[in-house]
């Protein structure tokens, strides 16, 4: 064994053009493989702040309706009615901007209890000051993401404006996020948002100190409690009749988005790793002809098969020995450009431990697979091989077999479309993986029967060109050139791919980001004070509308849901209908229903907050995004946000703008950006495209790396067969515009065949999605 | 002599001329002043021992190889001073070359690599493929015509492979070692067909081995010696 490991290093040293491609191929396998170990955890850790952050805060929230004649809430009362049903907690949520040397950062404040909330949540601190009666006051608490993003520690001195007035505070204490502590949020004592609150609205100096003011409360329940009757008990109560109690527990729901893009983000690095794989395979398969005779010559001098086996899963694994360290090096920088990229996420994209030994483990792993694979196609005796078939290695028809993979991939295309949509994710996904591999196994094929075409109209001429014929008859037999092929198709179809499904998710970003023009939005703007609005000079004019990010629909498609009142003034017309429903009636875009298969004047049934309604379609949108206008009484709820669009003269930073603003937060409500409102999910689309980009990116280095590396090895073999054609007369000319074509014609040929796979795995892709509600429009 | 021989044997001035050729590779002198002068006509082997420097003999005589000095002229054509476009227009048209193993293209069929010449030409395929069939059934390869060099024997091989030597009617036809890595029956069989191939169409044929029995089908031999050409 010494021995043959010892001739395994020389041959390396001795022709090291293979052994470093195929080194380089896993050195990139590791690293996209240690990334995507790292992404999606911290992909939905972000995703959970969005999507269960209010989970997290409780099982019933409490908001104020829009007409509710007070602005304040008082945890007292839900205190007393909740008993020892549940623990209480209430929160002040108010917009703060934190002047930082870097710039002025928005940031959405929780003014609360402190020792409250920490009794409510029994903070697992990471640093902890230290509190007393008399810093209680001054002090706030950050999650470790928003102190990380803010570049604050424990004792830095932050200075708020809230409500125009500065207030400073010391970090007494970091904790990880939870529903309270999201990436953006800080808590602050409820003692100085009163405190603020009360310059402007002089009924809260008159509270006493049990009575602050909250405008959400989030209730806790006590094991053994339902939150569903709880919450009808409390809604039944004079107390809370201009308020909102939601069940935070339809935020489970936001798993299947979270699983959802945890495993989306997953395909495009499994086809990724495929393409790793297989360049490896072909690697090793062009390896192995090349160190042929050498085998042959250890077989006659009595080596083993399994001799011969051992050796070559040796070689595999000292490849991912010496492939892992690297490839783990070059993750970091791919994870600190994803930072970049994703600067929303806050937990730190470095490498752990965890990523760090599912590196190290993946390139032995991945190196012993291909070799498993790569010997289960090679004879035992390699002496038989050479005898028989001497010059077979250049003309081997090897590889699978279409059939099988054309016979799985249409029996798992049946099953799919056979099974109702809610249940096609799973046999899509295979589908898809099935005929990746059917394209490779194609694509040789394909290229032979065009060189044979070609040829057969070239042999009619009676004079072909000597160049153009003599390299389409290589193309017609030459098993390392169709090889190049598969990977060139395999390349190719995913790049289209990923290129639709980026361009789908950008587009589908870009028309919902720009679905409210409006400047300003603001949540709890009760009926005076949109009166009052309507009278400014600097209004063009105000539309209340309800916001509902998971809209549901048959089958469990969740949509966006929009109820707007007349005269939607700052709303983008495309995404505006021509008349907005009544009651009983909704409007939805064309991709739902094409899903649905709703047409004007059919029913279709949406369920929000638990409530479901069965509404007329009186039309449909002919928009990229899938969406649903009704109005908010349909399902007991009210149009909670306000957009205000301003005058054209009138920019944000102009006297009269910010006099309106003023307005607004002078009758208690608060201002959000529209982003806030509407940009989650075109967010998440846009991080996942780009995501999808870099994958493509790879992608392009590792197919073109495995392309050069396929050509470079066909041409040192083919150097005999070049001096044959030389001897037979043929220039030198001649040889570089007969190579030409046979990598012209490889590479269009197989660019032209990944098409019809490309839509293939468009379409499956969009099947797949539609099982989650998301429409692709692909 | 067939009409064939004596219209070439006609020719005054001999077909190849090589005088003062010398060649060295890393230090060692492997021809120093060889000449050779080769009749139109003519069966010559050209023999020597291991190492002597027969193959490097024949490649500069065929111009795949260029000379530290001297002059190669095969009809009257200085070939050692010629481009590589004329190098390839003589290989197409004057010369025929065949080497000892590994002569055919593996993706190519049997037929496809007696063509190589013709469409390299540029000619008729139609003429060349009855060409190819008349000439394949002369040396016994008919049936081979549709066959991957992979499937057929090492003397199927070289009899293929000398049939596109000479689809393109060469008058000089070369072979590095022809029977070298045949068994005795193919290697007696080739150099008939050598013979018959000399004696029917009058192409002279020039081949180097290291037997003295395949050296005695040609009518002329010489030896390589110490870098010169030693008449025998």
């Amino acid at each position: 064994m010494r021995l043959l490991l010892k001739h395994l290093l020389r041959s390396a040293r001795r022709a090291p053009l293979q052994p470093l491609l195929i080194l380089l191929t896993i050195i990139c396998s590791v690293a996209i493989a240690t990334v995507s170990i790292r992404m999606p955890a911290a992909y939905s850790d972000h995703a959970r702040d969005i999507a269960l952050g209010e989970r997290e805060l409780g099982d019933i929230l409490i908001t104020l309706n829009s007409n509710s004649p007070s602005r304040m809430l008082f945890d007292t009362d839900a205190a007393r009615e909740v008993g020892n049903r549940g623990a209480v907690l209430g929160e002040y949520r108010l917009t703060g901007f934190l002047k930082q040397e870097s710039g002025t950062t928005l940031l959405s404040v929780s003014a609360t209890d402190l020792l409250q909330a920490d009794r409510y949540h029994a903070f697992h601190y990471t640093a902890y000051g230290s509190f007393t009666a008399e810093n209680l006051k001054y002090s706030a608490i950050l999650s470790d993401a928003c102190a990380a993003k803010l570049g604050l520690e424990l004792g830095d001195t932050l200075t708020l404006s809230l409500l125009e007035a500065e207030c400073s505070f010391t970090v007494q204490a970091i904790a990880p996020r939870d529903g309270l502590l999201s990436d953006t949020d800080l808590l602050i004592p409820i003692e100085r948002a009163q405190a603020v609150l009360a310059e402007r609205v002089p009924a809260i100096a008159s509270l006493g100190d049990g009575f602050r003011p909250y405008n959400r409360i989030a209730i806790k329940t006590a094991e053994g409690v339902s939150p569903a009757q709880l919450s009808e008990q409390l809604a039944e109560l004079s107390v809370f009749s201009h308020c909102t109690l939601t069940l935070t527990e339809h935020a489970e729901q936001y798993s299947y988005l979270l699983f959802v893009q945890t495993v989306s983000l997953w395909i495009p690095v499994l086809l990724l790793l495929i393409l790793t794989s297989y360049l490896i395979l072909t690697a090793l398969r062009l390896l192995q002809q090349e160190r042929s005779a050498q085998l042959a010559l250890f077989e006659i001098c009595g080596a083993e098969p399994r001799h011969l086996k051992a050796l070559q899963y040796a070689e595999g694994l000292l490849y991912g020995f010496f492939g892992g360290i690297p490839g783990i090096l070059l993750a970091a920088p791919l994870l600190r450009t994803a930072c970049g990229v994703y600067e929303w996420i806050e937990t730190p994209l470095t490498l752990n431990l965890p990523s760090i030994l599912f590196g190290l483990l993946w390139a032995p792993l991945l190196m012993t697979v291909c070799t498993a694979i790569h010997l289960r196609s090679r004879p035992d005796s390699i002496i038989r091989q050479i005898n028989s078939t001497d010059l077979a290695q250049q003309t081997k028809k090897g590889g699978l077999s279409p059939l099988a993979p054309l016979t799985a991939t249409a029996a798992l295309l049946a099953v799919t479309l056979l099974l109702p949509s809610a249940f096609r994710v799973v046999p899509a996904f295979f589908t898809l993986l099935s005929s990746v591999l059917l394209l490779t196994t194609l694509s040789p094929l394909m290229v032979k029967t065009a060189a044979r075409g070609l040829e057969a109209l070239l042999e009619r001429r009676r004079r072909p060109a000597p160049w153009l014929i003599c390299g389409i008859k290589q193309l017609k037999n030459c098993f390392s050139l169709q090889h190049v092929g598969q990977i060139a198709s395999l390349a190719v179809a995913f790049l289209l791919t990923v290129s639709a499904i980026t361009t789908a998710l950008t587009h589908q970003a870009d028309f919902l980001s720009d679905a409210v023009s409006a400047e300003l939005i603001a949540v709890q703007a009760d009926q005076i004070t949109e009166e009052s609005l309507a009278s400014s000079p600097a209004v063009e004019g105000t539309a209340r509308f309800g916001y509902f990010p998971s809209a549901m629909l048959e089958s469990g498609i969740t949509v966006f849901g929009i109820s707007v009142s007349s005269h939607p003034v700052g709303f983008s017309e495309e995404i505006r209908p021509k008349r907005l429903p009544t009651e009983g009636e909704a409007v939805i875009s064309a991709g739902i229903a094409g899903l649905t298969n709703t047409n004007v004047g059919e029913v279709i049934r949406i369920t929000v907050n638990q409530s479901t309604r069965e509404l007329t379609v009186i039309g449909v949108l002919n928009s990229a995004f899938p969406i649903v206008y009704f109005t908010a009484e349909d399902f007991g709820l009210s149009n909670e946000l306000l957009a205000v669009d301003l005058r054209n003269d009138c920019p944000m930073e102009s006297p009269e703008a910010q006099e309106t603003i003023a307005l607004l937060e002078a009758g208690g409500c608060f201002l959000i950006s529209s982003s806030d409102v509407f940009n989650n999910m075109p967010e998440n689309f846009s991080d996942f495209a780009r995501l999808l980009k870099m994958a493509m990116g790879a992608a392009v280095v590792v197919a073109a790396v495995g392309v050069a590396n396929s050509l470079a090895e066909q041409y040192r073999r083919r150097r005999h067969d070049r001096q044959l054609l030389r001897i037979c007369g043929m220039t030198e000319g001649g040889l570089i515009a007969s190579q030409g074509v046979e990598i012209l014609f490889l590479l269009l040929l197989s660019a032209l065949f990944a098409i019809p796979f490309h839509l293939l795995f468009c379409w499956l892709i969009d099947l797949g999605v539609r099982s989650f509600g998301i429409v692709f429009l692909l | 002599m067939s009409d064939f021989q004596q219209s070439r044997a006609s020719e005054a001035s001999p077909l190849l001329v090589a005088s003062g050729l010398s060649k060295s590779f890393r230090g060692q002198i492997v021809l120093a002043n060889a000449k050779l002068t080769v009749q139109a006509g003519d069966f010559l082997s050209i023999m020597g021992e291991s190492g002597s420097g027969k193959s490097t003999f024949l490649n500069i005589l065929a111009g795949n190889l260029r000379p530290d000095s001297g002059s190669v002229t095969i009809a009257g054509q200085c070939v050692t001073t010629m481009k590589e476009a004329q190098l390839a227009r003589l290989r197409r048209t004057e010369l025929g070359f065949v080497y000892q193993s590994l002569n055919l293209l593996p993706t190519l069929s049997g037929l496809d690599n007696i063509l190589l010449p013709t469409v390299l030409d540029h000619r008729d395929l139609r003429e060349g493929k009855k060409e190819a069939l008349e000439l394949a059934e002369e040396l016994r390869v008919g049936h081979l015509l549709s066959a991957f060099p992979e499937t057929m024997s090492g003397g199927e091989r070289q009899r293929i492979a000398i049939a596109r030597a000479m689809i393109h009617h060469p008058k000089l036809l070369m072979l590095d070692e022809p029977t070298g890595s045949l068994d005795s029956r193919s290697t007696e069989d080739v150099l008939r067909l050598l013979c018959h191939l000399n004696e029917t169409r009058g192409v002279t044929v020039i081949q180097v081995t290291h037997s003295a029995a395949a050296a005695a089908y040609g009518k002329r031999t010489v030896t390589l010696k110490d870098g010169e050409v030693i008449e025998q």
